[in-house]
């Protein structure tokens, strides 16, 4: 068989062209340094390489939540630790600090309440970015208004000091006797009734005890309330006495014993035995008038602006802030505020859901990390409560009951922040976000390995080895010579250069 | 017998080789030439009576295996088709852009997700709004250009077809000419012969065709189901090009639903026939071409449109459920479909008591008279049967239609508002009504629940993305339309309030889109060629979306591989054709030298005749 002329040699020219096609190739990756420009180019690696980079941004993705949403819980977590110390630091000096009136009839524990108070507040109203931290979703809104407005209202609604004041006024009665009706007696009957059988108002009547011998003490029954002493012939004897328990507005109680004597009464509780039943009832109701009223001016004051400190502070998205309804002193309900009237010192996101859900990240393709916190839950609010209650009212020096008042504000005080029972605690919050803490640090981890795993493979696939690549043309541009030089030869190897 | 007689033979060789050094000459000069073929000199005894008187050429001869070239015409046809394939596919395959870069679709899309996954984390962050808007807008964007790519790459086809079916009548008519050119020579001439066979190789590449030579040396084509192209005279093709090819412009043999063009045979007789029609075609340059814009580039768009429309669905999808309703002994369940979109779709689940069977119900809303009756491929669901009803009369009348519809055994009423009751029978109890829910698409941005209209279509505004029946599939052609809602793109902050009271900082919207967008399942429609019919595809779109990717871009990794090893075939086919038909210069010039001294020989012969002759005379 003879050699076809050169160019009629489809294959020499079709292998010619693959290999110029082929360096073309390799001269392309040499220069991007990809493997392939379309997707068609990476064979059967495309399947596994869409994938890869699918899980490769979802995780890019969770990585730049977990970055975002880590600032977000390091701030969290730093300003509960602080608010954790400044709860913790009232509490114990709300136990035996010195009642030290200072000009303006405060005491120093009261300055620094205050300023706790104004510092809590602030630390409330925390930002990262753009976003208030402890508004819930309402991340445009500071949580709460400024520490004046709170205690002192602004644009005619009233603050906190209004309501507090209102609130005493209606607990204490026109005649300060805390809502209890103790006429003086027509005959041996003393009776103790409460204004208003529906009103929150003042001292409520609980129960009694009494071992005074000869005498009927009922009650309490009837609506309103009443407590009745009926004194017979025969009278008490000496050292017998009869208590009084009332409930008090903040859900606390107390007790007032009054014990019978025949000589001069020498304690203020003590009073003298008759020489009738009538003068007895009248000594009786004598005493108990003068204690009752002591007993406001003390006790249910302190109570009161707590319990005011409630009506005020504990509000939701059903309930809002409680105030008297109409003159406080013979008022006998509380009345919803309205924001024109009342000062709602929470601006945030007022809802009944959980405060942890609102706010969310994805950080893992199950896992959703709930990292919400609002200003309005319990914990706060016993902390700034507290604050506020200590760090309004006066206490002067004149006032005789003014001590016993103050002692019984800050133990009660020193009891809330102590978060007994199920009251949910600062800590209880960092506790919460500890675990949030490490679930997206974990995360986090977790995602930055798999991130170099995959880019790994990402890479092995789509990016082209230089060293492969040089390889490759140099192996080429080998057969491309040899194919041009036998064909050369081939091409030589004719007769027509034989004949003459 | 004689000197004279010597003298005569020596003649006749002289002749022959004259004759054969001609046709070396011819060989060599036409060595290059396209479909050359050597041509050989047949010579034998020239007799007189039983007597050799000297040499005669017999004929001048063509050595052709037509075998050989049946086969190498054939599969030239399929490599001209593999070859086109090859260029469309990796156009496709380009338009899905480089692995990883920005242009990529799949890139797109996971940036898209991780957007909108980061805004859950900072739903007030205005800056992260605007990157989700930014990155819906580039995954509607590049949806909406891979359509343009994949429709121009549609009309290229077309524009193809048109100019090869000109050149194919071209080739036709050549052949006819050349048909009576041979029809007139009493011995067909090789070289006549040489340029038929190019004329059908080239008509080859356009189709694949049969081809026959009749007694009168015609030769005549046929396509390869017989339609003749080409007997007495040539049938006209005619190809009615359409310009604006777009994703609704499709193929029908009804004419007037006809978007594209098709080719039509016409014979002298004046009779036509579609070749599309009648399947004919489907080798060749023609045939590929005709393949890949409608079948193999409408595959393409209806895996976009498909991804289109479950991205437009699964933002705005709310699902609906009923609650139980009883009259008297008829119980079954009462659904209220206010907001109920065109295509929208309600569930239902009866039982007929005897057997029994249960039957699940998808009831489309479909107000286009002319779409319906439906069939039970609309539904991605293959155990389904479907029902199209028209709430063009509200509920009521809608209601109207189903208890028709439906049969005796299940009433169907409208007892208020926009509620539809569907009960069973009662106390007959042939059936019961088991399950009904709906699932309706949310046109409002708020106050209709955490899911939103993220993506609309741009035609209708007013009428939101709810894969609509009226008037045509709102699905075809949805990704060359879709787009971000301007309502959205105009107040981002719509991404994050689904009530006009909500926080800014809420994020159970974004949560709830991602959830959607990345974990929900969404079962596609096996029409889009992804996927069983008895078996639709469930997944996420993330994933669906990397399996268009694939799909796509493996199409042309294969069309590129098909091509490779055809014209591996073709060529080595064509090496061995060439190689028998081909001029040999080395052999050529042997027989050069052969002649050569053949003539010396015959010459020699004639100067001893000539010598003798002399001497006796001279004596």
């Amino acid at each position: 068989m003879g050699l076809p002329p050169l160019n009629s040699t489809f294959n020499l020219d079709r292998s010619v062209l693959q290999v110029q096609q082929s360096l073309d190739d390799l001269q392309r990756q040499l220069a991007t340094g990809k493997k392939s420009v379309t997707y068609g180019g990476l064979s059967n690696e495309r399947t596994l390489n869409l994938s890869f980079r699918g899980e490769l941004a979802e995780i890019e993705g969770y990585i730049s939540s977990v970055d975002n949403v880590q600032i977000r819980v390091d701030v969290t977590t730093t300003v509960l630790s602080r608010i954790r110390d400044i709860a913790a630091d009232t509490k114990s000096d709300a136990l035996g600090n010195v009642y030290d009136p200072q000009s303006g009839d405060q005491t120093s524990f009261q300055a620094s309440a205050n300023a706790h108070f104004a510092e809590t507040i602030s630390l409330l109203n925390t930002r990262v970015g753009e976003r208030y931290i402890f508004s819930g979703r309402s991340t445009d809104q500071p949580s709460s208004v400024t520490p004046d407005g709170i205690l002192n209202g602004s644009n005619g609604a009233a603050g906190f000091e209004q309501i507090a004041t209102e609130r005493r006024q209606a607990d204490l009665g026109a005649d300060n006797r805390g809502r209890l009706a103790i006429p003086v007696p027509g005959a041996a009957i003393v009776t103790v009734t409460e204004d208003n059988a529906t009103s929150p108002f003042g001292f409520k009547l609980n129960s009694q005890s009494s071992s005074l011998t000869g005498t009927t003490v009922a009650g309490p029954a009837g609506s309103p309330e009443a407590i009745s002493a009926t004194f017979s012939a025969t009278l008490p004897n000496d050292g017998e006495s009869v208590t009084l328990n009332f409930d008090l507005p903040d859900g606390t109680s107390t007790s007032l014993e009054l014990v019978a004597t025949t000589g001069t009464p020498q304690n203020s509780n003590e009073f003298q035995i008759g020489a009738d039943a009538n003068t007895t009832a009248t000594n009786f109701q004598a005493v108990l008038d003068t204690q009752i009223q002591t007993l406001a001016d003390t006790e249910l004051r302190a109570a009161s602006l707590h319990a005011a400190a409630s009506d005020f502070f504990d509000y939701d998205d059903t309930t809002p802030p409680q105030r008297v309804n109409g003159t406080p002193a013979t008022a006998t309900s509380l009345t919803n505020g309205t924001t024109t009237d009342t000062v709602f010192w929470y601006q945030g996101e007022l809802s009944s859901t959980s405060a942890r859900d609102s706010a969310l990240a994805r950080v893992d393709t199950t896992i959703t990390v709930s990292h919400g916190v609002r200003a309005n839950e319990e914990a706060f609010r016993t902390t700034i409560k507290n604050l506020a209650v200590l760090a309004v009212e006066t206490y002067p020096e004149t006032d005789s009951n003014a001590l016993e008042r103050y002692r019984q504000v800050t133990d009660r005080a020193n009891i809330n922040l102590s978060f007994g029972g199920n009251t949910q605690s600062v800590d209880n919050i960092t506790a919460e976000f500890a675990v949030i803490e490490s679930t997206i640090s974990n995360a986090k981890q977790r995602h930055e390995d798999n991130s170099n795993l995959l880019r790994g493979f990402v890479d092995e696939i789509e990016v082209a080895d230089i060293y492969e690549v040089g390889a490759e043309i140099l192996s080429l541009q080998n057969r491309l010579q040899a194919t041009l030089q036998v064909t050369a030869t081939l091409g030589s190897i004719s007769l027509i250069n034989f004949i003459n | 017998m004689g000197i004279t007689q010597a003298l005569n033979t020596a003649v006749t060789g002289l002749n022959v080789a004259e004759t054969g050094i001609e046709l070396i000459a011819r060989n060599l000069a036409n060595a290059e030439t396209p479909g050359y073929t050597r041509k050989t000199l047949s010579q034998s005894v020239a007799l007189r009576g039983s007597e050799a008187t000297g040499v005669t050429v017999d004929a001048i001869l063509r050595d052709v295996d037509s075998f050989l070239q049946t086969q190498v015409r054939n599969s030239n046809s399929v490599l001209s088709g593999l070859e086109v394939k090859e260029q469309f596919l990796t156009r496709v395959d380009q338009l899905f852009g480089t692995p990883g870069n920005s242009n990529a679709l799949d890139t797109i899309f996971n940036d898209f997700s991780a957007s909108l996954q980061t805004l859950i984390t900072a739903p007030e962050d205005t800056v992260r709004r605007e990157d989700l808007i930014g990155k819906a807008q580039t995954l509607s964007q590049q949806l909406r250009t891979l359509t343009e790519g994949v429709q121009d790459l549609r009309q290229l086809a077309e524009d193809s077809l048109f100019s090869a079916v000109n050149d194919l009548n071209d080739s036709l008519n050549q052949l006819d000419e050349l048909n009576d050119q041979l029809a007139a020579e009493a011995n067909s001439p090789p070289d006549l012969l040489d340029q038929r066979d190019r004329f059908i190789g080239e008509i080859g590449q356009y189709l694949e065709i049969t081809t026959q030579i009749d007694s009168l040396g015609r030769a005549t084509v046929f396509t390869k189901t017989g339609e003749s192209l080409l007997q007495a005279s040539p049938t006209v093709l005619e190809f009615d090009q359409k310009g604006d090819i777009n994703a609704t412009a499709l193929y029908s043999t009804t004419d007037a639903d006809r978007g594209v063009g098709t080719i039509v045979l016409r014979t002298a007789s004046g009779l036509t026939i579609d070749l599309l029609a009648s399947d004919s075609l489907d080798s060749g340059r023609i045939g590929e071409l005709v393949n890949l814009r409608d079948t193999v580039l409408v595959e393409t768009q209806a895996q976009l449109d498909e991804i289109a429309h479950s991205l437009a669905l699964t933002f705005s999808n709310k699902s609906v459920t009923s609650t139980a309703a009883v009259v008297g002994a008829q119980t079954g369940f009462d659904i209220d479909l206010t907001g109920i979109q065109s295509g929208d779709v309600i569930s239902l689940t009866a039982t007929v008591n005897a057997g029994p069977t249960t039957t699940n119900y998808s009831i489309i809303r479909v107000d286009d008279a002319t779409q319906l009756p439906l069939s039970n491929d609309v539904t991605p669901d293959p155990n389904d049967v479907v029902i199209g009803v028209s709430f063009a009369a509200g509920v009521g009348g809608a209601a109207t239609t189903l208890n028709t519809a439906l049969g005796t055994s299940i009433t169907v009423s409208n007892p208020s508002g926009n509620v539809l009751r569907i009960i069973d029978d009662g106390a007959t109890n042939a059936t019961d009504i088991d399950a009904l829910s709906a699932v309706l698409t949310t046109t409002a941005t708020q106050d209709d629940g955490t899911q939103v209209p993220l993506f609309t279509d741009v035609t209708s505004l007013a009428l939101p993305y709810s894969n609509s029946l009226d008037g045509g599939s709102q699905k075809l052609g949805f990704a060359g339309r879709i787009e971000v809602n301007p309502n959205i793109v105009n107040d981002n902050e719509l991404l994050v309030r689904s009530t006009a009271t909500s926080s800014i900082g809420d994020p159970d919207r974004p949560a709830e889109l991602y959830q959607r967008l990345s974990e929900n399942l969404f079962t596609f429609s096996p029409s889009s060629g992804i996927g069983q019919t008895d078996g639709p595809v469930s997944t996420t779109i993330a994933e669906f979306t990397q399996r268009v990717v694939n799909l796509q871009t493996s199409q042309a990794e294969i069309a590129q591989r098909e091509f490779q090893s055809q014209s591996l075939v073709t060529s080595s086919l064509n090496d061995r054709y060439s190689q028998s038909v081909s001029v040999d210069v080395n052999q050529e010039l042997t027989l050069l030298i052969t002649l050569q001294n053949s003539f010396s020989a015959n010459a020699r012969v004639i100067t001893v005749a000539s010598e003798l002759l002399d001497t006796l005379l001279r004596a």
